[in-house]
């Protein structure tokens, strides 16, 4: 009786093992690509960039020593990955991918991210939360531009993203599978986050809203840093193509009413003859109301708590005049905001996602118009304000 | 006789049940055929569950009235020793495919995902050489083993639905009943395949659950269990994906731990869906024992063994057989959920309503 | 050609029960003492041989089967008793305490007065009036008096009378009783069992005071008739598995039993697999304590460990000492040994899993200092984490074989030395050192020493799962482990009771529970007796 189980288990460890291993590559065998970008290239069509991390054998501290940037022009994606890994001492694996950068114009094209998605995630495996960003330059110089010191090996890029993102509200965050729901669905569109080196003028960034006194480029900042990469702004689509670009301050006025967004500070000007600086926070999910009339009206209540960071600018001030004047202000910009989305048919504001509840049947779903849906909208922006006297915590916690 | 049948207590019975009836589920969700017009599988499951539950019920309630020990004693009971047995073997025939249901979709993920440069036979053989030892140790053991991988299975469902609370959003639910009143009714009608074969299996194994009215009672609380846990499952997935994602999506359960922050912070997809793949191996194997021990007492053999090799064989080339040809096997499954009333619940039903309207017998009559 | 069909019959005949002796299902009828799935064929019985009356016949026979002619060590002593019944005494030299066979034996014959005054009785009247011994009993059976005489005992016969006079003389040298080597506490008792069965004994009742504590004796089953006890509460262990315990000593047919590790092997069901069924223990008070909860104990003369049984996982991965703690640190105590046996068993094969296979779990940190500290590596990974483990076994192993303070040294050595060495010599990796010495350090934390060394077994077996198939190796491998150690039952009692199968107890299984739920004994047992709390 023992004789036949040892012989079945035997039999059955012989099996697997004359099956041979599942994998034969070693994890020394790979070299690990933290972000791929895309550009138009000189002699091909493409020309692919990738950041690969690199390790140093010698120290016995930091092993991770910086990032590699190769690049590779094809006719496709494949071409040049092949190109890559025969000129490569080690295979490619993007399993730990993080960034995709694409070249803006390669996005003004309509297939090009549906193209990209399809490969990206079903042949290369990348990960669905690898992040998308347009590139004002060109892709490799945005590449590079984001080696630190800090991070030799780009292990914290998207985590650092992350709460730039939500911390400044400068750029918005959009995933590989945000972006395949919103080329699936059909119902609205993606916004990705922008960036650009310094190399480019950051005065000459188109913001689609425009009508501004003033440009207000948060990224500036990071000019004096080691970082040569700036962050700000946000790309609008439509359908997959890129339509339009949104300023740093639009980009805050569009996380705050339905980004995920945590805390921002926005700057107005002409109070009392002075700018001031306001540290805004969500008190609340924005609530979106839309009615099916002709035409369709759309309210978006926004709660935000506010906090002055020089209140001493403001003598004879009331909190109450305060709350109205900010609460104003904001309403103008999301009004003009709104507007410049309509009119690029980008439903940045996801009003096709508060439609789909009209519809009791998938196929009278599907056949409606999301795009006349968002070119023919009024929207009334509710913004509420509520002044905090609380000094909140600083940005360096 | 040496059927390796045993006796485990209530916690393993419900536990066994619960794990066969949630894996089958989870990984046995056809997406074009269920999500195309609208997702109300949230809702369809549990439906699903309650017309399981019924013919479950029914099958227990005869079981109980004519004394009889197992449900191959129903079966010949209420037709005869030859039809009762030919029925019992398509039964049989049924709970292998519906073991094996689970096994294409793992395989597909395993080969898609995980093991890209690796035969699809080799991954297979991994998968069946352990699904063939778990179902040789028995009832007995497949309890127990269920019984501890029963919570950390769920506890590892629990963390990604849980953990994807920030990134569900209503309106991916719309519209709530897509797809009407008929294919709703439609959809609960081929989700009975899904729990009414871990039910049937406690039936077949009624001696090994103290008879068949302790069957219907923890028969009855696993399914009350997985049919909650199961929509609950399908509800966080509709709030994740969209219709056409889920149309698209082979295995959404795995996609959803690819796409919630905590768990790719964490790198936790690989280990949750090996924690599950190890879950579908217990339950599977327990509905392979349960087929076997059913063709075992069709044909009136002595031991479990002979059965299980080759129902194990037989499960094996379905599995690889559907793996290959997957569009072919896809409109295969399609026939099979719309009609497989005819071959699983309706002859149980029968059986159910002859045994029930024959007068009551106290005697446990013995097998075949 | 009929052999042939025979076997071929054999290979077909699936209808072969298992042989698995399933103590609770068993419960409402107490299977025969004997008896089985198969009947042993009953062997040639021996005729039943008694004292003769003739002196000279009992020594002639004596002198034969001793071999006394070459064998110096059983000695003949004649003398007579009262100055007129002849009367010889034997013992084995060595065995005997020949103090005792002088002073109350011999010296208390030969003054003895009045052996007219006894008639037909003389054995009767022997014992009585003459030999001033605690322990004298008549013995008619010629083969016990010999085997009595083996043990230590001397048997006094008597002219004119087929029963000869047994008494217990034994005072062969033993240790005294000293402290447990491999079960260490802080708190608690630290008195340890000695070779001595009846000083085992006389430990073991010292603690347990109840009236029902019976101790049965019997013979070990090999040729050199060593002797065992089989002790259990009457009134509180479950009959059934007292006679399946008594069932599967008696089957044992051997040359030779030496000790208990012997006496375990076979009598389990489960010989080959490297997880005991029962629990080996050196501390008078676990055993003390498995016999209040109604399990039966047995002691083997001659070896300081003791059988209890059945047992569980459980109970094998708790220390004598979690009882002796404060509840929170006894859990806390437990909790830290469950991490470290998972450990022990899972972290190299999880660690070959996720190097080989799945690379983009690890973190990226984790990822360069692998990929670095192997750059000049020639072994593969795997190959490197088996040659590993097998170096730490061969070091711990020679820790043990080299006496005293030495074998300390050695394993100091040997475990900083030669892993050093190894790395600078690029034979393995320091991460692979690290991972390989947690793992040992995890191993040490399991109570139990054989279960230790199972776990080597189970470590090895999941480090080539992972090796072939990652993952979903480890994670089949895994599971199949899982399903064969619940299918394990140690004397009708699966192992992984009162996890699953679930049963009545309500305490908690890998936590200290509270101590009053100690007044109520396990119930995967089915004891008898229920005691009130």
């Amino acid at each position: 009786m023992q004789k036949r189980w040892l012989s079945l288990l035997l039999v059955a460890a012989l099996l697997c093992s004359m099956t041979g291993c599942l994998q034969n590559k070693g994890l020394d065998q790979y070299t690990y690509v933290m972000g791929i970008g895309f550009d138009r290239g000189e002699k091909l069509p493409y020309r692919f960039t990738c950041m690969l991390q690199k390790i140093d054998y010698e120290s016995s501290e930091q092993k991770l020593s910086g990032l590699d940037i190769v690049t590779a022009e094809g006719n496709n994606l494949f071409e040049a990955i092949n190109t890559l890994s025969a000129s490569l001492p080690l295979q490619l694996s993007f399993v730990r991918t993080v960034l995709i950068v694409v070249e803006k114009s390669l996005l003004t094209e309509d297939a090009f991210l549906e193209q990209l998605i399809n490969t990206a995630l079903s042949s290369l495996m990348i990960r669905y939360n690898a992040d998308l960003f347009v590139s004002l330059c060109p892709a490799e110089e945005a590449l590079r531009g984001l080696e630190s010191d800090l991070d030799p090996g780009g292990v914290k890029i998207q985590e650092n993203l992350e709460t730039y993102s939500k911390d400044t509200g400068l750029i918005p965050l959009t995933n590989l599978r945000h972006i395949e729901e919103a080329l699936l669905s059909h119902t609205h569109d993606i916004v990705a986050p922008l960036c650009g080196t310094a190399s480019d003028d950051p005065g000459g960034m188109q913001d689609s809203v425009g009508g501004e006194p003033y440009a207000y480029l948060g990224g500036n900042l990071l000019i004096e840093t080691n970082m040569k990469t700036e962050l700000a702004g946000a790309a609008l689509f439509s359908d997959g193509a890129l339509v339009g670009l949104l300023n740093g301050q639009n980009t805050q006025l569009l996380q705050m009413a339905v980004g995920d967004f945590r805390r921002a500070r926005v700057r107005f000007g002409n109070v009392n003859g002075m700018e001031i600086s306001i540290l805004l926070k969500r008190q609340r999910p924005t609530v979106i109301e839309l009615t099916p009339s002709d035409p369709p009206q759309a309210r978006f209540t926004i709660a935000l708590t506010a906090y002055i960071e020089q209140p001493e600018h403001l003598g004879g001030v009331t909190v109450a005049q305060m709350e109205q004047w900010i609460s104003q202000q904001l309403t103008d910009r999301y009004d003009r905001l709104f507007a410049a989305c309509r009119e690029l048919q980008s439903d940045a504001f996801g009003l096709g996602t508060e439609a789909v509840r009209w519809f009791s049947d998938v196929e009278s779903r599907n056949a409606f118009d999301y795009k006349a849906l968002c070119a023919s909208t009024e929207a009334v922006f509710d913004v509420r304000i509520s002044l905090s006297n609380a000094p909140d915590k600083s940005v360096f916690e | 006789m040496n059927l390796r049948e045993g006796r485990i207590g209530n916690q393993e019975a419900v536990a066994v049940t619960m794990l066969a009836a949630v894996l089958n589920t989870v990984f046995v969700t056809e997406g074009q055929r269920l999500y195309h017009s609208g997702n109300q599988t949230y809702l369809s499951v549990m439906a699903s569950a309650a017309l399981s539950l019924i013919v479950f019920l029914l099958a227990a309630r005869a079981m109980a009235h004519r004394g009889l020990a197992d449900l191959n004693g129903l079966m010949n009971d209420s037709f005869g020793r030859t039809v009762g047995s030919i029925l019992g073997a398509g039964i049989a025939l049924l709970l292998v495919i519906s073991a094996a249901m689970p096994l294409i979709r793992v395989l597909y993920v395993l080969h898609r995902y995980i093991y890209v440069d690796a035969g699809r036979e080799v991954i297979a053989v991994y998968l069946l050489a352990a699904l063939l030892i778990l179902t040789l140790f028995g009832w007995e053991s497949l309890g127990r083993l269920a019984k501890l991988c029963l919570f950390p299975t769920l506890a590892a469902f629990l963390v990604v639905l849980l953990s994807g609370i920030p990134d569900y959003a209503p309106y991916r639910l719309y519209p709530l009943l897509g797809g009407g009143t008929e294919k709703f009714l439609r959809a609960s009608l081929s989700g009975v395949f899904s729990f009414l074969p871990p039910l049937l299996m406690l039936l077949i194994c009624a001696r090994g659950v103290h008879g068949p009215e302790n069957a219907a009672r923890l028969g009855a609380i696993a399914l009350l269990f997985s049919g909650i846990f199961c929509m609950l499952v399908q509800l966080c997935l509709g709030l994740m994906f969209t219709t056409e994602e889920l149309s698209r999506i082979y295995s959404p359960i795995y996609r959803l731990t690819m796409v919630v922050r905590f768990a790719q912070s964490m790198r936790l997809d690989k280990i949750l869906l090996f924690f599950w793949i190890a879950a579908a191996l217990a339950g599977m194997a327990a509905l392979l024992y349960a087929a076997s021990l059913q063709m075992t007492r069709s044909l009136r053999l002595k031991d479990v063994r002979p059965a299980v090799a080759a129902l194990t064989g037989l499960g094996a080339t379905i599995t690889l057989f559907g793996h290959y040809n997957i569009d072919w096997f896809e409109k295969a499954m399609e026939l099979l959920l719309q009609y497989q009333w005819l071959g699983l619940a309706a002859p149980i039903l029968t059986a159910s309503i002859v045994g029930l309207c024959r007068r009551e017998s106290k005697l446990c009559k013995s097998v075949g | 050609m009929e052999k042939k069909s025979k076997k071929l019959h054999e290979y077909l005949d699936f209808d072969v029960p298992p042989s698995s002796f399933e103590l609770l299902e068993t419960e409402s009828g107490a299977p025969g003492l004997f008896g089985g799935w198969k009947d042993l064929p009953p062997g040639p019985e021996e005729p039943l041989r008694f004292v003769s009356p003739s002196l000279q016949e009992n020594e002639r026979r004596l002198r034969q089967e001793c071999r006394s002619e070459i064998n110096p060590d059983v000695i003949f002593r004649r003398f007579m008793i009262g100055g007129s019944l002849p009367a010889m005494a034997v013992f084995m030299d060595g065995l005997s305490d020949a103090k005792m066979i002088s002073d109350f034996i011999l010296r208390q014959g030969m003054n003895a007065v009045g052996i007219e005054k006894a008639g037909g009785n003389l054995t009767g009247f022997v014992i009585e009036h003459v030999i001033a011994m605690q322990d004298a009993s008549p013995e008619r059976d010629f083969d016990e008096a010999k085997r009595a005489i083996l043990e230590g005992r001397t048997a006094v016969f008597l002219e004119g009378d087929d029963r000869a006079i047994v008494m217990d003389t034994r005072g062969f040298p033993t240790r005294s009783v000293g402290e447990a080597q491999n079960e260490t506490v802080v708190l608690g008792p630290r008195e340890a069992f000695t070779e001595s069965i009846r000083t085992n004994i006389s430990l073991i009742r010292r603690i347990v005071r109840v009236d029902d504590l019976v101790c049965e004796f019997r013979s070990a089953g090999g040729r050199n008739n060593v002797r065992l006890a089989v002790l259990y509460r009457e009134s509180v262990a479950n009959r059934t598995l007292v006679n399946e315990v008594k069932r599967r000593l008696a089957k044992i047919d051997t040359l030779m039993v030496l000790a208990t590790g012997m006496l375990d092997q076979l009598s389990e069901e489960h010989s080959l697999s490297p997880i005991p069924q029962t629990l080996s223990t050196e501390r008078p008070d676990r055993a003390a304590a498995a016999l209040m909860q109604g399990q039966v104990t047995v002691l083997f003369d001659g070896s300081p460990i003791a059988s209890i049984m059945p047992v569980t996982l459980f109970a094998l991965m708790s220390s004598p000492e979690d009882i002796y703690l404060r509840r929170p640190l006894g859990a806390f105590m437990r909790v830290a040994r469950y991490f470290g046996a998972f450990v022990s068993i899972l972290l190299p094969p999880l660690f070959v899993a996720l190097a080989l296979h799945h690379q983009g779990m690890l973190s990226s940190e984790i990822l360069a200092t692998v990929i670095s500290s192997r750059q000049m590596v020639y072994l593969p990974l795997p190959l490197e984490m088996i040659l590993m483990q097998v170096l730490f076994q061969l070091i711990r192993q020679a820790g043990l074989s080299v006496p005293g303070a030495l074998g300390q040294s050695v394993g100091i050595i040997g475990g900083l030395i030669m892993g050093q060495a190894a790395v600078s010599a690029n034979i393995v990796s320091t991460v692979v050192l690290i991972v390989v010495a947690l793992s040992g350090l995890g191993n040490f934390t399991i109570a139990d020493y054989r279960l230790q060394m199972a776990a080597f077994y189970f470590r090895l077996a999941l480090t080539l799962a992972s090796w072939a198939g990652g993952l979903l190796g480890l994670s089949t491998a895994l599971l199949c482990t899982l399903a064969w150690l619940v299918s394990i039952k140690s004397y009708g009692v699966p192992f992984f009771a009162p996890a699953a199968p679930k049963t009545y107890a309500k305490g908690p299984v890998i936590l200290r529970g509270k101590l009053q739920q100690h007044r109520r004994p396990p119930d995967y047992t089915n004891t008898v007796g229920k005691e009130q709390a």
